[in-house]
């Protein structure tokens, strides 16, 4: 029987829960430190963070690939360190950088697969040509991964797992090298299976990709959750509503208000409150050229964040 | 348990379904191999070459053809997709085991055998297969032991590579030990494919090189010995 982990936040039913979760490698290296998360069924949770935060170390602890060091994990109510038998019979992973052999095709992998998986094979059929279908692989569907692009074969992996079914799904980065086009369907895919009451748990670096489907958002920095909730939560952590974005050199940059003005390679942005600073601070500004006034988005709130878990550390 | 055997075993064929040259490739290799043996040695080399030749087969299909297809498939990440999911590592390893099986009989058995009956040589023949099948079960360990249990996959099949062409063609394979002097002859029993020759060859009906009990206790020991490692290895990658 499936049971969940009771929530600590009022209630409802945590899929996957995790507290103060850690895994130091053999070579000494702590992958993650104290990784603390929720994530529900019906929900997709991105985990967001930059690249070595610790997001697939998370993954693979909670697919039980890896044992944790500390803390505390449970995927359907199952522990992770003591039931990852029963916890595989409900999950399925894209790994990041995973692909499928060139011998392959797109059709018969997401059937064998299916069968490996339990599947009887006209279970399989069916539903490796729905999901085919839905990620646009079925003309393809007979051809050689060989004669695939790395797009295509990347997609031909996350239709092998969306079709599982499972009740949690891992996806570790399973946007990165896709086309635009892809990327949509692959996201319409996602989204519709999180709607089927299914715990999608996402890692991502990409901001669009991530106000696209993310029902949750989980920051990882430097193997630690410094931050999470929905967007609409985190977007409320700060008062910001506008940006002004300065492409180049900023001569005055001393007479601006340092707190909220945040530097990314040549790109300055100023986060303000409400118009009143808009005006004021274009005024400060009227010299430079490369001005642009925008609504504040997710990217602002994640460098927010950092830069407010760097500063105090 | 059958599903998930069914499913990696039909993915695993695809390496030779989908490159069919390697059958012809490795059958017409088998058979030049035989009539070489047999136009050196007539039919006392025919004999020698037909054991040599199975062993080797059953070995290399373990220890290079699991091992491999496992290191391969960590570097795909197919083996985390499979490993994070219901099927078990024992029904995986059981999947692409059968699958080294079937290429094993089709591209060496199969052609061998009308051989070994055109040349009276059935005794030959079916102690071999008999032997095969412990020497399979070593190289598979084997062959579990290294595609698990080396930390880098991209290591695999040059680990994998020199140690079956070290087993097979430096000790008594495909030549029989009696050619040895004494003390090498006990020694190189000390390689499970030698072994597995020299009881093959015994049972068939040669003289013995040296104390059957030998090979017995170095097969044995061997099968004892990578039985441990190798459950252990799956049981840490489980």
């Amino acid at each position: 029987m499936i049971h969940e982990k009771p929530s600590e936040e009022g209630g409802e039913m945590e899929t996957v829960y995790t507290k103060d979760l850690g895994k130091r490698y053999s070579n000494g290296v702590w992958g993650a430190r104290r990784i603390n998360l929720l994530a529900r069924s019906g929900e997709v949770t991105v985990l967001l963070g930059p690249n070595g935060a610790g997001k697939t170390t998370t993954i693979k602890m909670l697919a039980t690939l890896t044992k944790p060091t500390k803390g505390e994990g449970y995927v359907l109510g199952y522990d992770i360190y003591r039931e990852a038998n029963k916890i595989r019979r409900h999950i399925a992973l894209m790994p990041q950088e995973g692909s499928v052999p060139g011998v392959w095709t797109p059709y018969e992998a997401v059937k064998w697969y299916l069968v490996a998986r339990g599947f009887s094979i006209g279970d399989a059929s069916r539903e490796a040509k729905r999901w085919l279908e839905e990620l646009d692989l079925w003309d393809l569907r007979n051809r050689s991964a060989y004669e695939l692009s790395g797009g295509q074969r990347k997609r031909v992996l996350a239709a092998m797992i969306i079709a599982t079914g499972a009740d949690v799904m891992f996806l570790d980065e399973a946007g990165t090298g896709l086309d635009i086009e892809s990327k949509y369907k692959l996201w319409s895919a996602i989204r519709r299976i999180a709607r089927e009451n299914r715990c999608v748990i996402y890692t991502s670096h990409e901001m669009r990709e991530i106000e696209n489907i993310a029902s949750r958002i989980v920051f990882i920095d430097n193997g630690e959750t410094v931050a999470s909730g929905t967007p609409q939560e985190l977007a409320q952590r700060y008062q910001y509503r506008y940006k002004i974005m300065i492409k180049g050199e900023i001569q005055n940059k001393k007479e601006l208000n340092g707190e909220n003005m945040l530097t990314t390679g040549e790109f300055t942005r100023i986060l303000l409150r409400d118009r009143g600073e808009i005006r004021e601070y274009i005024d400060k500004l009227r010299d430079l050229r490369d001005v642009e006034i925008r609504e504040i988005d997710l990217e602002d709130i994640y460098l927010l964040i950092l830069n407010e878990v760097r500063r105090n550390t | 348990m059958f599903r998930g055997v069914l499913g990696v075993f039909i993915l695993e064929t695809r390496w030779f379904t989908r490159q069919p040259l390697w059958i012809p490739n490795s059958v017409m290799f088998s058979i030049m191999l035989l009539v070489i043996f047999w136009f050196i040695g007539g039919s006392r080399g025919f004999s020698q070459g037909l054991v040599g030749m199975i062993i080797a087969f059953f070995f290399g299909a373990g220890i290079n053809g699991v091992g491999q297809s496992l290191g391969f498939e960590r570097i795909m990440r197919i083996t985390d997709t499979y490993l994070a999911s219901p099927l078990t590592l024992t029904r995986y390893i059981t999947g692409v085991f059968v699958n080294e099986v079937l290429f094993a009989l089709l591209t060496g058995i199969a052609p061998l055998a009308p051989l070994a009956i055109l040349m009276n040589q059935m005794n030959a023949l079916i102690y071999s297969i008999y032997a095969g099948v412990i020497i399979l079960f070593v190289g598979t360990l084997l062959g579990i032991l290294i595609g698990f249990g080396v930390r880098r996959p991209t290591n695999i099949s040059a680990i994998t590579n020199p140690i079956n062409n070290i087993l097979i063609l430096l000790p008594p394979v495909y030549y029989s030990a009696s050619y040895l002097p004494s003390p090498l002859r006990e020694i190189s029993m000390a390689a499970p494919t030698a072994a597995a020759a020299e009881l093959t060859r015994v049972l068939a009906g040669e003289i013995p090189s040296l104390n059957t009990m030998i090979p017995v206790a170095s097969l044995i020991s061997w099968i004892i010995v990578s039985l441990i490692l190798s459950t252990r290895v799956i049981r840490l990658s489980e």
